[in-house]
Protein backbone atom coordinates (compact mmCIF):
# COMPACT_ATOMS: atom_id res chain seq x y z
CA UNK A 1 0.00 0.00 0.00
CA UNK A 2 2.65 2.55 -1.37
CA UNK A 3 2.24 4.85 -4.19
CA UNK A 4 3.71 4.12 -7.92
CA UNK A 5 6.87 5.49 -8.73
CA UNK A 6 6.60 9.17 -9.15
CA UNK A 7 9.38 12.19 -9.91
CA UNK A 8 8.78 14.91 -7.58
CA UNK A 9 9.07 18.60 -7.53
CA UNK A 10 9.16 20.99 -4.82
CA UNK A 11 8.77 24.42 -6.28
CA UNK A 12 9.31 27.42 -4.04
CA UNK A 13 7.50 30.07 -5.94
CA UNK A 14 4.22 30.13 -7.94
CA UNK A 15 5.90 31.29 -11.19
CA UNK A 16 8.15 27.70 -10.65
CA UNK A 17 5.15 25.91 -9.88
CA UNK A 18 3.64 27.30 -13.21
CA UNK A 19 6.40 26.69 -15.29
CA UNK A 20 6.43 22.95 -14.75
CA UNK A 21 2.23 22.59 -14.84
CA UNK A 22 2.78 24.22 -18.23
CA UNK A 23 5.76 21.25 -19.48
CA UNK A 24 4.04 18.51 -17.50
CA UNK A 25 0.47 19.25 -17.47
CA UNK A 26 -1.27 15.98 -17.77
CA UNK A 27 2.05 13.90 -16.04
CA UNK A 28 1.55 15.94 -12.93
CA UNK A 29 -0.21 16.23 -10.14
CA UNK A 30 -0.53 18.61 -7.66
CA UNK A 31 0.19 17.68 -3.88
CA UNK A 32 -1.18 20.30 -1.45
CA UNK A 33 -2.48 18.85 2.26
CA UNK A 34 -2.40 15.59 0.75
CA UNK A 35 -5.45 14.45 2.76
CA UNK A 36 -7.15 13.18 -0.40
CA UNK A 37 -4.58 12.36 -2.63
CA UNK A 38 -2.08 10.26 -0.95
CA UNK A 39 -4.61 7.71 0.26
CA UNK A 40 -5.49 7.51 -3.72
CA UNK A 41 -2.33 6.91 -4.32
CA UNK A 42 -1.22 4.40 -1.90
CA UNK A 43 -4.45 2.26 -3.21
CA UNK A 44 -3.44 3.03 -6.49
CA UNK A 45 -6.15 5.09 -8.18
CA UNK A 46 -4.43 7.76 -8.68
CA UNK A 47 -0.75 7.04 -10.56
CA UNK A 48 1.18 9.94 -12.00
CA UNK A 49 4.56 10.13 -13.19
CA UNK A 50 5.19 13.58 -11.27
CA UNK A 51 3.98 15.57 -8.30
CA UNK A 52 4.20 18.68 -7.88
CA UNK A 53 4.00 19.78 -4.14
CA UNK A 54 3.03 23.40 -3.47
CA UNK A 55 3.49 23.23 -0.08
CA UNK A 56 6.43 25.80 0.15
CA UNK A 57 4.84 28.59 -1.75
CA UNK A 58 4.01 30.69 0.90
CA UNK A 59 2.38 33.45 -0.82
CA UNK A 60 -0.91 31.28 -1.87
CA UNK A 61 -1.71 30.96 1.45
CA UNK A 62 -3.60 34.34 2.75
CA UNK A 63 -6.46 35.53 4.13
CA UNK A 64 -7.55 39.28 3.25
CA UNK A 65 -10.06 41.10 2.90
CA UNK A 66 -10.18 43.80 0.10
CA UNK A 67 -10.99 47.46 0.07
CA UNK A 68 -14.86 46.74 -0.56
CA UNK A 69 -15.58 44.30 1.72
CA UNK A 70 -15.04 41.39 -0.44
CA UNK A 71 -12.78 38.06 0.41
CA UNK A 72 -9.95 36.02 -0.96
CA UNK A 73 -8.76 33.00 0.30
CA UNK A 74 -5.36 31.54 -0.95
CA UNK A 75 -5.41 28.09 -2.30
CA UNK A 76 -2.64 26.40 0.46
CA UNK A 77 -4.48 28.38 3.25
CA UNK A 78 -5.10 25.25 6.21
CA UNK A 79 -8.16 24.64 6.91
CA UNK A 80 -7.48 25.15 10.74
CA UNK A 81 -6.35 28.41 9.73
CA UNK A 82 -9.76 29.32 7.87
CA UNK A 83 -11.02 27.79 11.17
CA UNK A 84 -9.21 29.84 13.45
CA UNK A 85 -9.16 33.14 11.29
CA UNK A 86 -10.17 35.89 13.41
CA UNK A 87 -11.26 37.75 9.76
CA UNK A 88 -13.68 35.05 8.64
CA UNK A 89 -15.15 34.55 12.01
CA UNK A 90 -15.93 37.94 12.31
CA UNK A 91 -17.10 38.40 8.26
CA UNK A 92 -18.17 35.31 7.21
CA UNK A 93 -18.31 32.94 10.13
CA UNK A 94 -20.16 30.26 7.79
CA UNK A 95 -16.83 29.69 6.13
CA UNK A 96 -14.93 28.69 9.38
CA UNK A 97 -17.87 26.72 10.43
CA UNK A 98 -17.92 24.28 7.56
CA UNK A 99 -13.96 24.49 7.90
CA UNK A 100 -13.92 23.21 11.76
CA UNK A 101 -16.25 20.19 10.41
CA UNK A 102 -13.81 18.96 8.16
CA UNK A 103 -12.24 15.43 8.86
CA UNK A 104 -10.27 15.61 12.23
CA UNK A 105 -7.34 17.69 13.86
CA UNK A 106 -4.86 16.40 11.83
CA UNK A 107 -6.38 16.48 8.71
CA UNK A 108 -6.82 20.13 9.13
CA UNK A 109 -3.86 20.59 9.76
CA UNK A 110 -2.75 19.95 6.62
CA UNK A 111 -5.50 19.76 4.27
CA UNK A 112 -6.02 23.00 2.14
CA UNK A 113 -9.17 25.07 0.83
CA UNK A 114 -7.54 24.95 -2.85
CA UNK A 115 -7.06 21.28 -3.08
CA UNK A 116 -10.50 20.85 -1.93
CA UNK A 117 -12.23 22.62 -4.82
CA UNK A 118 -9.56 21.00 -6.93
CA UNK A 119 -10.49 17.61 -5.66
CA UNK A 120 -14.12 18.00 -6.06
CA UNK A 121 -15.13 15.56 -3.94
CA UNK A 122 -18.92 15.90 -4.19
CA UNK A 123 -19.55 15.21 -0.05
CA UNK A 124 -16.69 18.20 1.03
CA UNK A 125 -18.06 20.57 3.64
CA UNK A 126 -16.79 23.46 1.96
CA UNK A 127 -18.77 23.02 -1.64
CA UNK A 128 -22.12 23.90 -0.08
CA UNK A 129 -20.86 26.79 1.58
CA UNK A 130 -18.73 28.10 -1.22
CA UNK A 131 -22.09 27.33 -3.43
CA UNK A 132 -24.09 29.90 -1.10
CA UNK A 133 -21.50 32.80 -0.75
CA UNK A 134 -21.34 32.27 -4.75
CA UNK A 135 -17.55 32.12 -4.89
CA UNK A 136 -15.18 32.42 -7.49
CA UNK A 137 -12.03 30.41 -8.23
CA UNK A 138 -8.90 31.78 -9.67
CA UNK A 139 -7.20 29.55 -11.65
CA UNK A 140 -3.38 30.19 -13.28
CA UNK A 141 -2.05 28.08 -15.90
CA UNK A 142 -0.65 28.70 -19.39
CA UNK A 143 -2.95 31.30 -20.85
CA UNK A 144 -2.52 33.30 -17.59
CA UNK A 145 -5.02 34.01 -14.75
CA UNK A 146 -8.50 33.32 -15.18
CA UNK A 147 -11.60 33.62 -12.78
CA UNK A 148 -14.39 30.95 -12.65
CA UNK A 149 -17.14 30.91 -11.06
CA UNK A 150 -18.05 28.21 -8.60
CA UNK A 151 -20.96 27.01 -11.19
CA UNK A 152 -19.08 27.01 -13.81
CA UNK A 153 -16.17 25.34 -11.84
CA UNK A 154 -17.68 22.46 -10.01
CA UNK A 155 -18.84 20.43 -12.94
CA UNK A 156 -19.67 16.57 -11.44
CA UNK A 157 -18.10 14.01 -9.11
CA UNK A 158 -14.21 14.84 -9.27
CA UNK A 159 -14.25 17.27 -12.16
CA UNK A 160 -13.62 20.87 -12.27
CA UNK A 161 -13.18 23.26 -15.57
CA UNK A 162 -9.15 23.08 -14.40
CA UNK A 163 -7.20 22.20 -17.62
CA UNK A 164 -4.10 19.89 -17.50
CA UNK A 165 -1.77 22.80 -16.92
CA UNK A 166 -3.13 25.18 -14.40
CA UNK A 167 -3.76 25.44 -10.54
CA UNK A 168 -6.36 26.80 -8.26
CA UNK A 169 -4.74 30.40 -6.92
CA UNK A 170 -7.22 31.99 -4.78
CA UNK A 171 -11.20 31.98 -3.46
CA UNK A 172 -12.72 34.93 -3.77
CA UNK A 173 -16.30 35.66 -2.06
CA UNK A 174 -17.80 38.76 -3.93
CA UNK A 175 -18.82 41.93 -0.96
CA UNK A 176 -22.10 41.34 -1.71
CA UNK A 177 -22.46 37.54 -0.29
CA UNK A 178 -20.04 38.15 2.43
CA UNK A 179 -22.60 37.91 5.53
CA UNK A 180 -22.42 37.23 9.47
CA UNK A 181 -25.63 35.45 9.06
CA UNK A 182 -25.08 31.92 7.74
CA UNK A 183 -24.54 28.52 9.28
CA UNK A 184 -23.15 25.35 7.98
CA UNK A 185 -24.52 22.28 9.12
CA UNK A 186 -23.81 18.44 7.87
CA UNK A 187 -24.65 14.94 8.97
CA UNK A 188 -22.01 12.54 8.88
CA UNK A 189 -21.88 8.61 10.15
CA UNK A 190 -19.44 9.48 12.72
CA UNK A 191 -17.24 12.26 13.60
CA UNK A 192 -14.74 12.97 10.91
CA UNK A 193 -16.97 11.31 7.69
CA UNK A 194 -17.71 12.97 4.83
CA UNK A 195 -21.01 14.33 4.76
CA UNK A 196 -24.12 12.39 3.72
CA UNK A 197 -26.07 15.66 3.59
CA UNK A 198 -24.42 19.18 4.51
CA UNK A 199 -26.19 22.39 3.74
CA UNK A 200 -25.23 26.26 4.19
CA UNK A 201 -27.69 28.83 4.61
CA UNK A 202 -26.76 32.55 4.20
CA UNK A 203 -29.24 35.38 4.50
CA UNK A 204 -29.10 38.83 4.61
CA UNK A 205 -31.73 40.98 6.52
CA UNK A 206 -32.69 44.84 6.03
CA UNK A 207 -33.06 47.39 8.29
CA UNK A 208 -37.07 46.43 8.05
CA UNK A 209 -36.60 43.22 9.15
CA UNK A 210 -37.45 41.80 5.72
CA UNK A 211 -35.16 39.01 3.91
CA UNK A 212 -33.50 40.65 1.37
CA UNK A 213 -31.22 37.52 0.32
CA UNK A 214 -31.27 33.77 0.86
CA UNK A 215 -28.53 31.55 -0.37
CA UNK A 216 -28.90 27.75 0.48
CA UNK A 217 -26.16 25.84 -0.82
CA UNK A 218 -26.77 21.93 -0.66
CA UNK A 219 -23.94 19.52 -1.05
CA UNK A 220 -22.99 15.57 -0.97
CA UNK A 221 -26.81 14.92 -2.10
CA UNK A 222 -25.93 15.23 -5.88
CA UNK A 223 -22.65 14.81 -7.98
CA UNK A 224 -21.65 18.68 -7.39
CA UNK A 225 -22.64 21.30 -4.92
CA UNK A 226 -26.31 22.97 -5.71
CA UNK A 227 -28.42 25.60 -4.40
CA UNK A 228 -31.95 25.55 -3.58
CA UNK A 229 -33.51 28.46 -6.33
CA UNK A 230 -37.01 27.83 -5.01
CA UNK A 231 -36.25 27.54 -1.11
CA UNK A 232 -34.23 30.66 -1.57
CA UNK A 233 -37.35 32.39 -3.54
CA UNK A 234 -40.32 31.30 -0.72
CA UNK A 235 -37.72 32.97 1.78
CA UNK A 236 -37.13 36.82 0.18
CA UNK A 237 -39.28 39.55 0.64
CA UNK A 238 -40.47 37.70 3.79
CA UNK A 239 -40.17 38.01 8.11
CA UNK A 240 -38.74 35.34 8.50
CA UNK A 241 -40.47 33.38 11.71
CA UNK A 242 -40.27 29.69 12.61
CA UNK A 243 -43.30 28.76 9.88
CA UNK A 244 -41.89 30.72 6.96
CA UNK A 245 -38.22 29.00 7.65
CA UNK A 246 -40.10 25.35 7.87
CA UNK A 247 -41.88 25.79 4.74
CA UNK A 248 -38.89 26.84 3.20
CA UNK A 249 -37.16 23.90 3.89
CA UNK A 250 -39.95 21.49 3.06
CA UNK A 251 -39.53 23.10 -0.58
CA UNK A 252 -35.49 22.59 0.03
CA UNK A 253 -36.52 18.75 0.72
CA UNK A 254 -38.07 18.04 -2.55
CA UNK A 255 -35.82 20.20 -4.64
CA UNK A 256 -33.33 17.81 -5.17
CA UNK A 257 -33.66 13.82 -6.47
CA UNK A 258 -30.84 12.47 -4.18
CA UNK A 259 -29.43 9.24 -4.64
CA UNK A 260 -28.73 5.95 -2.67
CA UNK A 261 -25.33 4.38 -2.05
CA UNK A 262 -24.08 2.25 1.20
CA UNK A 263 -24.66 5.43 3.58
CA UNK A 264 -28.02 6.34 2.96
CA UNK A 265 -31.14 6.09 0.58
CA UNK A 266 -31.87 8.95 -1.83
CA UNK A 267 -35.33 9.84 0.27
CA UNK A 268 -33.12 9.94 3.55
CA UNK A 269 -31.00 12.36 2.12
CA UNK A 270 -34.15 14.61 0.87
CA UNK A 271 -35.24 14.28 4.35
CA UNK A 272 -31.60 15.37 5.97
CA UNK A 273 -31.67 18.54 3.18
CA UNK A 274 -35.39 19.59 4.85
CA UNK A 275 -33.82 19.54 8.21
CA UNK A 276 -30.59 20.96 7.81
CA UNK A 277 -31.74 23.69 5.98
CA UNK A 278 -34.72 24.40 8.64
CA UNK A 279 -32.07 24.27 10.85
CA UNK A 280 -29.44 26.49 9.28
CA UNK A 281 -31.73 28.76 8.26
CA UNK A 282 -32.89 29.09 12.31
CA UNK A 283 -29.44 29.70 13.01
CA UNK A 284 -28.69 32.30 10.41
CA UNK A 285 -31.71 33.81 11.75
CA UNK A 286 -30.89 33.78 14.89
CA UNK A 287 -33.69 32.89 16.09
CA UNK A 288 -33.28 28.82 16.78
CA UNK A 289 -34.50 27.05 20.09
CA UNK B 1 14.03 3.65 -11.48
CA UNK B 2 13.41 7.44 -9.57
CA UNK B 3 16.47 8.81 -7.70
CA UNK B 4 16.15 8.91 -4.56
CA UNK B 5 16.56 12.42 -2.58
CA UNK B 6 18.50 13.77 -0.18
CA UNK B 7 16.24 14.77 2.80
CA UNK B 8 17.52 16.45 6.27
CA UNK B 9 15.26 16.17 8.77
CA UNK B 10 15.44 16.92 12.49
CA UNK B 11 13.55 14.12 14.81
CA UNK B 12 13.27 14.57 18.32
CA UNK B 13 16.21 17.16 18.57
CA UNK B 14 18.64 15.24 16.05
CA UNK B 15 19.15 15.92 12.51
CA UNK B 16 19.26 13.03 10.29
CA UNK B 17 20.02 13.18 6.73
CA UNK B 18 19.70 10.61 4.16
CA UNK B 19 18.04 8.77 0.91
CA UNK B 20 14.62 8.49 -0.04
CA UNK B 21 12.67 7.99 -2.88
CA UNK B 22 9.98 10.52 -3.63
CA UNK B 23 7.00 7.93 -2.85
CA UNK B 24 8.42 6.61 0.48
CA UNK B 25 5.67 7.69 3.18
CA UNK B 26 6.86 9.90 6.27
CA UNK B 27 5.46 7.08 8.36
CA UNK B 28 7.82 3.79 6.91
CA UNK B 29 10.53 6.59 6.95
CA UNK B 30 10.34 6.71 10.56
CA UNK B 31 10.35 3.68 11.36
CA UNK B 32 12.39 1.75 8.79
CA UNK B 33 15.08 4.51 7.96
CA UNK B 34 15.23 5.79 11.47
CA UNK B 35 14.17 2.67 13.29
CA UNK B 36 11.64 4.75 15.41
CA UNK B 37 9.15 1.80 15.61
CA UNK B 38 7.08 3.88 18.45
CA UNK B 39 4.75 5.17 15.63
CA UNK B 40 2.85 2.56 14.54
CA UNK B 41 0.82 1.92 11.46
CA UNK B 42 -3.18 0.72 12.02
CA UNK B 43 -4.92 1.33 8.70
CA UNK B 44 -3.02 2.74 6.61
CA UNK B 45 -6.19 4.71 4.89
CA UNK B 46 -5.15 7.58 6.84
CA UNK B 47 -8.34 7.35 9.38
CA UNK B 48 -7.10 5.64 12.83
CA UNK B 49 -4.33 8.39 13.76
CA UNK B 50 -2.10 5.67 15.32
CA UNK B 51 0.69 7.05 13.16
CA UNK B 52 0.22 10.33 14.51
CA UNK B 53 3.41 13.00 15.11
CA UNK B 54 4.53 16.32 15.43
CA UNK B 55 5.62 18.18 12.10
CA UNK B 56 6.96 21.68 12.81
CA UNK B 57 4.82 21.19 16.18
CA UNK B 58 1.51 20.33 14.53
CA UNK B 59 0.01 16.89 14.77
CA UNK B 60 -0.04 15.19 11.51
CA UNK B 61 -1.11 11.55 10.42
CA UNK B 62 2.33 10.48 8.71
CA UNK B 63 1.00 7.81 6.46
CA UNK B 64 -0.69 10.90 5.25
CA UNK B 65 2.96 12.78 4.19
CA UNK B 66 5.97 12.06 2.12
CA UNK B 67 9.32 11.73 4.04
CA UNK B 68 10.43 14.03 1.06
CA UNK B 69 8.01 16.55 2.20
CA UNK B 70 10.05 16.47 6.06
CA UNK B 71 13.04 17.88 4.43
CA UNK B 72 13.94 21.02 6.57
CA UNK B 73 11.49 19.96 8.94
CA UNK B 74 11.62 19.26 12.75
CA UNK B 75 9.64 16.10 13.67
CA UNK B 76 8.67 14.42 17.16
CA UNK B 77 7.82 10.99 17.44
CA UNK B 78 6.88 9.26 20.93
CA UNK B 79 10.37 8.43 21.31
CA UNK B 80 10.58 12.45 22.15
CA UNK B 81 8.04 12.53 24.94
CA UNK B 82 10.13 11.29 27.48
CA UNK B 83 12.81 13.51 29.28
CA UNK B 84 15.93 11.91 30.16
CA UNK B 85 14.83 8.72 30.21
CA UNK B 86 11.70 10.10 32.76
CA UNK B 87 7.91 9.87 31.47
CA UNK B 88 6.35 12.67 30.75
CA UNK B 89 3.58 14.10 33.01
CA UNK B 90 1.12 13.22 30.18
CA UNK B 91 2.44 10.04 29.81
CA UNK B 92 2.15 9.20 33.99
CA UNK B 93 -1.68 10.41 33.73
CA UNK B 94 -2.15 7.97 30.93
CA UNK B 95 -0.71 5.37 33.34
CA UNK B 96 -2.48 6.05 36.10
CA UNK B 97 -5.81 6.69 34.51
CA UNK B 98 -5.85 3.38 32.35
CA UNK B 99 -6.13 5.28 29.12
CA UNK B 100 -3.78 2.26 27.50
CA UNK B 101 -4.18 -1.72 26.97
CA UNK B 102 -2.65 -2.89 24.61
CA UNK B 103 -1.00 0.41 23.64
CA UNK B 104 -1.08 0.40 19.59
CA UNK B 105 -3.40 3.25 19.63
CA UNK B 106 -1.21 5.02 22.39
CA UNK B 107 1.47 7.00 20.65
CA UNK B 108 -1.24 8.69 18.53
CA UNK B 109 -3.09 9.59 21.63
CA UNK B 110 0.13 11.08 23.01
CA UNK B 111 1.31 13.21 20.47
CA UNK B 112 -2.21 14.65 19.87
CA UNK B 113 -3.03 15.50 23.46
CA UNK B 114 0.49 16.89 23.50
CA UNK B 115 -0.15 19.20 20.44
CA UNK B 116 -3.85 19.50 22.16
CA UNK B 117 -2.27 20.67 25.52
CA UNK B 118 0.58 23.25 23.65
CA UNK B 119 -2.32 25.05 22.01
CA UNK B 120 -5.05 25.13 24.70
CA UNK B 121 -3.76 24.09 28.51
CA UNK B 122 -6.80 23.85 29.95
CA UNK B 123 -9.53 21.74 27.38
CA UNK B 124 -12.37 20.55 28.78
CA UNK B 125 -13.92 17.10 28.30
CA UNK B 126 -15.19 18.21 24.64
CA UNK B 127 -12.08 20.27 23.08
CA UNK B 128 -10.11 16.99 24.31
CA UNK B 129 -12.78 14.82 22.46
CA UNK B 130 -12.47 17.00 19.34
CA UNK B 131 -8.82 17.23 19.37
CA UNK B 132 -8.30 13.44 19.86
CA UNK B 133 -11.57 12.55 17.23
CA UNK B 134 -8.78 11.43 14.51
CA UNK B 135 -7.24 8.64 17.01
CA UNK B 136 -9.25 5.91 17.10
CA UNK B 137 -9.01 3.12 19.98
CA UNK B 138 -10.48 -0.66 20.01
CA UNK B 139 -9.37 -1.08 23.53
CA UNK B 140 -10.33 1.36 26.50
CA UNK B 141 -13.55 2.61 25.33
CA UNK B 142 -11.83 6.71 25.63
CA UNK B 143 -12.80 7.51 28.91
CA UNK B 144 -9.55 6.62 30.71
CA UNK B 145 -7.30 8.86 27.71
CA UNK B 146 -9.74 11.16 27.97
CA UNK B 147 -9.25 11.33 31.68
CA UNK B 148 -5.65 11.06 31.30
CA UNK B 149 -5.63 14.67 29.63
CA UNK B 150 -8.07 16.24 31.43
CA UNK B 151 -5.72 15.52 34.77
CA UNK B 152 -3.51 17.39 33.08
CA UNK B 153 -6.28 19.90 32.30
CA UNK B 154 -6.57 20.70 36.00
CA UNK B 155 -3.11 20.57 36.98
CA UNK B 156 -3.13 23.79 34.30
CA UNK B 157 -6.01 25.26 36.08
CA UNK B 158 -3.84 25.64 39.29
Amino acid sequence: MFPKEFEYYAPESLNEALSLLATMGEQAKILAGGQSLIPLMKYRLVETPAIIDVNRIRELASISEDAIGGLAIGALTRHVTIENSSLIKAKCPVLAQAASLIGDAHIRNRGTIGGSVAHMDPAADYLPVLAALDCNVEVAGKGGTRKVSWKDFFLGMFSTALQPSEMVTRITIPREKVSKRGAYLKLARSSGDFSIAGVASVIDISPDGVCAQASIGVGAVEDKPRRSAKAESALVGKRLDLDCIRRASEVAGSEFRGFTDMHATAEYRRSLVRVLTRRTLERAAGIHL
Amino acid sequence: MIKARQISVEVNGKTFKRDVEPRKLLVHFLRNDLNLTGTHIGCIEGKCGACTVLFNGESVKSCLMLAVQADGASIRTVEGLAEEGQLSDLQLAFSEKHGLQCGYCTPGMLLASHALLKKNSKPNDDEIKRALSGNLCRCTGYQGIIEAVAKIAAKAKL
